[in-house]
């Protein structure tokens, strides 16, 4: 494989892995298929964040979280009903949700992902860029229309938004031990990850050590 | 190549006659707007060529809504999405139909989960780019488009937006070289099929015997749950509004039917009893 990309039986192997380690740190990553291909596997995580209409922060794993409760959103997948309790200000929460696919074009993950308001409504485009977080702002600036726009979601059709993976494989390259693939799919999701609010915890990469040899 | 640069120029000139009417419920004032016609370039993507009938239906939407007016276009109910070239719609929906195409403007109850906003120019430049960055990816590694610079890449969309052939062209070449070392490594296609999200997979020019791959082998490859060529009973199959052969080599299908953004797109539409 090209240096900085891995190969899809990587990837697949990849996501189940961290599936795994997920779910032993409470964090809420799924697995999903495309409908229409079965062996095209992706996951998911669904969370609620905080919008200061700035900088997306997440409130972070389950295991760490205040659970909150919106009355409009009946799609909270994974809610601990043992623990609700109301937000004081719930028109200041958005809905993330974040898919991880494999470009076959590119070789590379790719992130999509949505925001949507608790009344469903979608953010557009201008809104997700200024809710980049301000390290980043000055990265994107000159390249916001080659870095995050809408898409049709391969697998679902629906419009996501998507972080251009064209960039992905030269960034990987330039990663430290980027031929060890059991930490690619963790390295990348850290690398781009935080431009749309999304963080990974440092747990992942001892747990990752901990799942043994593949 | 040179007797096949012909049908490039042929390819590019092709044109779609499209009547735009207003959405009968959405008109806003007393005064009905008139249709309005267009020759539309195949190659040309809607909200590049709707400016005109734009400003000719928002003057009949009231003052509020004329300030956040987002225009979408329907054609038999089914919403058109905009990032996909005008020949591909067409052939995909209208090509059965008696002409003009048309088709029905709406500014109200943008369907937010079938289409993607197109909120400036910069949004179709933006899509366009990213598919012929995609393109090349599958064909050179990105090796080409990455090794062009920015006022090249920028041709290439002026050049689409202008419907400059020429300029188009000169550089387009690059990316539709395939010899020697930059033969291309996979083939970019989409199969489109009505209610159905595109197909696109990693195909390569030729098989393991070095024998070129055909349509009908992509076909075979791409939409198995059809058998290939029985399946032309039923179906149609188009590219660039043309029935080519099955035979027909599918790297040459690549290099000459191809849309500007590099990507050969394949309608698989049932075949209809001759309309009256």
């Amino acid at each position: 494989m090209a240096a900085g990309s891995i190969s899809s039986a990587e990837f697949n192997d990849l996501v189940v892995k961290m599936i795994e380690v997920s779910a032993r740190i409470n964090d809420t990553w799924v697995l999903r298929n495309s409908p229409r291909d079965a062996a095209e596997v992706y996951m998911e995580k669904v969370t609620l964040v905080k919008d200061r209409c700035s900088p997306v922060t997440e409130i972070a794993t389950k295991e760490e979280s205040v659970d909150v409760h919106l009355e409009d959103d009946t799609d909270m997948e994974d809610a601990d009903p043992s623990c609700i309790q109301p937000s004081p200000d719930q028109s200041s929460f958005v809905r993330c949700q974040f898919h991880v696919l494999y470009s076959h074009s590119y070789s590379v993950p790719v992130l999509f992902f949505n925001i949507c308001r608790p009344d469903g409504k979608r953010l557009g485009l201008e809104e997700v860029w200024s809710r980049v977080p301000e390290e980043y702002q000055a990265r994107i600036q000159d390249h916001k229309w080659a870095t995050i726009t809408q898409q049709e979601h391969p697998y679902l059709g629906t419009p996501f938004f998507t972080l251009h993976p064209c960039h992905t494989a030269s960034l990987m390259s330039q990663v430290p031990d980027a031929t060890d693939t059991r930490y690619y799919l963790i390295k990348w999701l850290s690398s781009v990850g935080p431009v749309v609010g999304l963080h990974l915890p440092p747990t992942y990469a001892t747990a990752f050590d901990a799942t043994g040899k593949t | 190549m040179a007797d096949d640069r012909e049908i490039l120029r042929e390819v590019w000139d092709g044109r779609i006659p499209v009547c735009f009417l207003m959405a009968h419920e959405e008109i806003e004032t007393l005064e009905e707007p008139e249709p309005y016609f267009l020759l539309v370039p195949r190659q040309s993507y809607f909200p590049l060529v709707t400016d005109k009938a734009h400003r000719q239906f928002s003057k009949h939407l009231s003052p509020e809504r004329q300030q956040s007016a987002e225009m979408w276009l329907e054609f038999d109910g089914e919403p058109l999405k905009w990032h996909y070239p005008v020949g591909v719609l067409f052939d995909l929906y209208g090509s059965a139909r008696t002409l003009p195409w048309t088709l029905t403007v709406h500014y109200q109850n943008f369907p937010e989960d079938e289409l993607l906003h197109c909120p400036c120019k910069e949004a179709v430049e933006a899509h366009f780019m990213a598919t012929v960055k995609e393109a090349d990816a599958m064909k050179h590694r990105g090796q080409i488009i990455n090794g062009m610079q920015k006022k090249d890449h920028k041709q290439l969309w002026t050049g689409v937006q202008n419907d400059k052939f020429d300029q188009f062209w000169s550089v387009n070449r690059k990316l539709m070289e395939s010899e020697g070392e930059d033969v291309f490594k996979h083939i970019p296609f989409r199969i489109h099929q009505p209610n159905t999200l595109p197909i696109q997979k990693l195909f390569k020019p030729t098989d393991d015997n070095g024998e070129p791959h055909t349509l009908e082998h992509l076909l075979t490859f791409a939409v198995p749950d059809l058998e290939w060529p029985d399946a032309l009973k039923s179906k149609r199959v188009l590219v660039q509004g043309i029935e080519p052969s099955l035979s027909t080599p599918l790297l040459w299908m690549s290099e000459h039917l191809s849309y500007p953004d590099n990507f050969l797109h394949v309608c698989v539409v049932p075949k209809v009893e001759n309309e009256d």
